[in-house]
Parts: C-alpha cells; structure tokens; sequence
C-alpha cells in the first residue's frame, strides 16, 4: 500500500490519531491539536498497524514505549510521523525518517511543544509529499 | 446554578490541559490549574475550590503534604492521584487527610462521575485501590495487636528479638550486647515463653510483623 492511498483526498483537516494507555493525553489533544481533527484510542494491546491503516491519519501519537516500538516499526513504510508523549517520564520524541529525535528543553511534553512538533511533522510530510 | 470549583495542581501542563478540556465541557464544574503547592495555595486563595485535585509527586514536597498545607487552610475535599500508586502511597495519602486516590489512567468518564459523587458526599477511591487500602488496614491491624503483644518484652529481650530478626546467632547477640552466650540462651527462652511462640524463626517474623522496616533495630546497635 501507498502512502498516497493512506489519506482520503476529501480531507480538509489533517486527521491526527492518539492511541493512549492515559485517556486524559487523548483529552489534552482535542485541546492541544485545534488545527486537527483528533480521533483518540485505547492503548490495550491491539493492532496498532492495522488501526493505522483503517484510521489512515496525517500522524500518530502514542503514550506507551510498547506502542512507540510497534509504531515505528511501521511508520516509515507509511512516511507517517510518529509523537512519543511519555507522561509517566515526561519525555517527548518524534519518529521521523527512520529515527526518534528527542524534542524540548526539559520542560516535558507541553501543550506548545507537542502542537509545534505535530504542526512541524504535518507540513513537512505534506512538503514532502507523504 | 451553582459550580463546583475544581483546582487541578500537577506539574504536567499537558496533564492540566486533559482535564480542563474534559471539564470545560461540564457546565457544572470550574476549573483552576497550579503546577506546585505554592500555586495551589495562591489558587485557593482567590478561587476557594470545592475540590482539589493533587498530583501525589506535586513540587516541591508532593502530594501528600500538599494535601495537609491545604487542609489546614481551607475546607476543601482533596482527592490525591497517580501513576501506579502502591498500598503505602495510598494509605499515606489518606492518612494526610485525602478525601480519596483515584489512578491517572482514570478515563474521561470516570473522573467525570468520581467528582459529582464527591459533590454528592462519595469519597472516589478506584475500586483496585479499595482493595488494596482494606489489605493495608489488615496489616495495620495485624501489626497493632503485634506490638500489643510484644510490651510484655523487657527492654534486653526486645534488644535480644531484634538482633534475633536480623538473623544473628548467639554468639554474635552475646557480643554485640556485651552479654554471655547463655544468658544470650535465657533471654530467647524467655521471650518464646513469654509470646507463646514455638521458635526462634517464629519470633523473628513476629518481630518483623510488629516492628517491621520502620523500627529495624530499636535500640541495639546493627549486626556488623
């Protein structure tokens, strides 16, 4: 499968998919994320490959190291990018081309932090063409 | 109609963020943030919250002394919560004054309905955690009768029990205390016959049960 075919030419927002073991992160991205249209998830140990290929969203944000793990195994195939939000150790990465970059200033995943590096991810995949 | 103020103190701005989003959608709640005591301090001074909800690990001194600073300023129902909490953060909480403990992985849902039970006088404790609170009020019965049992002990057979409890033999009681071996030997009699146990292991899992990690060795000094 494409990438091209992961996103439904209809779309006028980008569509952002949370899959969280923290249902409260879901709730702080409806907020964070107001450029996007944000579908939230359970985190309980499913497919994650498959739900991305059902849901086909502009990006994904996992709370889980597991999560992070099984999503980077399939995210450069789909050239989608990939938050890490780890609330319990308050970190944020972005898996981009292949690798995780670890993003801020010790400050922890912030509201501004996580929408800047959605936004940035967003349009460098729309630039790029993913 | 009345609101129901809400003071959420965490440190995690986008964990305040996922409850003031949930709760702004709530039209009988208000919402105010603090990042640490002294801003939930502040925050209760102008906004006099019905409800607190406090981070066990809020700056700088965490949740549980945030819950009595609190308390003791203003009548507000304090509810701690976490990350897998354990019996004793729990029961410390609780102990501090918390009216409940609720886990941080509550969905949306839940913590919607714990905080208008509270408004309707329930105290919210996640239903693992009630569990695990009734586990601890057993073990603090259980330890509560142990030292009851345990004043019967003079102050050498206590010192003899707790060097007993660390695993030390005879020989080396006798020297720690500065005491003979065979005395050594009628101290433990005594204290077996006095607590009705029927070995020196027996005595030592009592010990423990009673005085457990908080008083490991209450007078004697440790066995090198």
């Amino acid at each position: 499968m494409s990438s091209t075919q992961l996103r439904p030419p209809e779309r006028t927002r980008p569509l952002v998919a949370v899959v969280c073991a923290v249902p409260l992160l879901g709730e702080a991205m409806r907020s964070t994320l107001e450029f996007a249209d944000v579908q939230t998830f359970a985190a309980n140990g499913g497919d994650l490959d498959g739900l991305v290929r059902w849901v086909r969203p502009d990006a994904l944000i996992v709370d889980s190291d597991a999560g992070a793990e099984e999503a980077a195994s399939f995210a450069r195939d789909h050239k989608l990018p990939v938050l890490h939000v780890s609330v319990q150790d308050g970190e944020l990465r972005l898996y981009r081309e292949g690798t995780w970059e670890h993003i801020g200033n010790g400050e922890g995943p912030t509201p501004e932090s996580i929408r800047n590096v959605v936004a940035g991810a967003l349009f460098a995949r729309e630039v790029s063409g993913g | 109609m009345n609101r129901t103020h809400i003071l959420v103190a965490d440190s995690m701005r986008i964990f305040r963020a996922g409850v003031r989003n949930l709760l702004d959608r709530e039209s009988s709640f208000s919402v105010a943030e603090a990042a640490s005591l002294d801003d939930a301090l502040r925050s209760a001074d102008e906004h006099c919250p019905d409800i607190a909800l406090i981070d066990l690990d809020l700056p700088p001194f965490g949740g549980v002394t945030a819950v009595q600073q609190l308390a003791k300023r203003y009548p507000v129902y304090t509810i701690v919560w976490s990350f897998e909490p354990t019996r004793e953060t729990v029961l410390a909480a609780v102990r501090s004054g918390a009216h409940g403990f609720l886990h941080k992985e509550i969905s949306p849902e839940g913590l919607v309905r714990a905080l208008h039970g509270v408004v309707q006088g329930e105290a919210p404790i996640s239903r693992d955690l009630t569990s695990l609170m009734i586990d601890a009020l057993h073990g603090l019965d259980e330890r509560s009768r142990a030292r009851d049992r345990a004043t019967v002990l003079s102050t050498r057979e206590r010192e003899v029990l707790d060097l007993v409890a660390q695993g030390a033999r005879n020989k080396q009681i006798a020297a720690t205390l500065v005491i003979s071996e065979f005395t050594v030997k009628r101290h433990v009699q005594n204290i077996l016959q006095k607590l009705e146990l029927p070995s020196r292991r027996a005595a030592a899992t009592f010990y423990r049960t009673a005085f457990g990690s908080e008083e490991a060795s209450f007078a004697a000094p440790q066995i090198a």
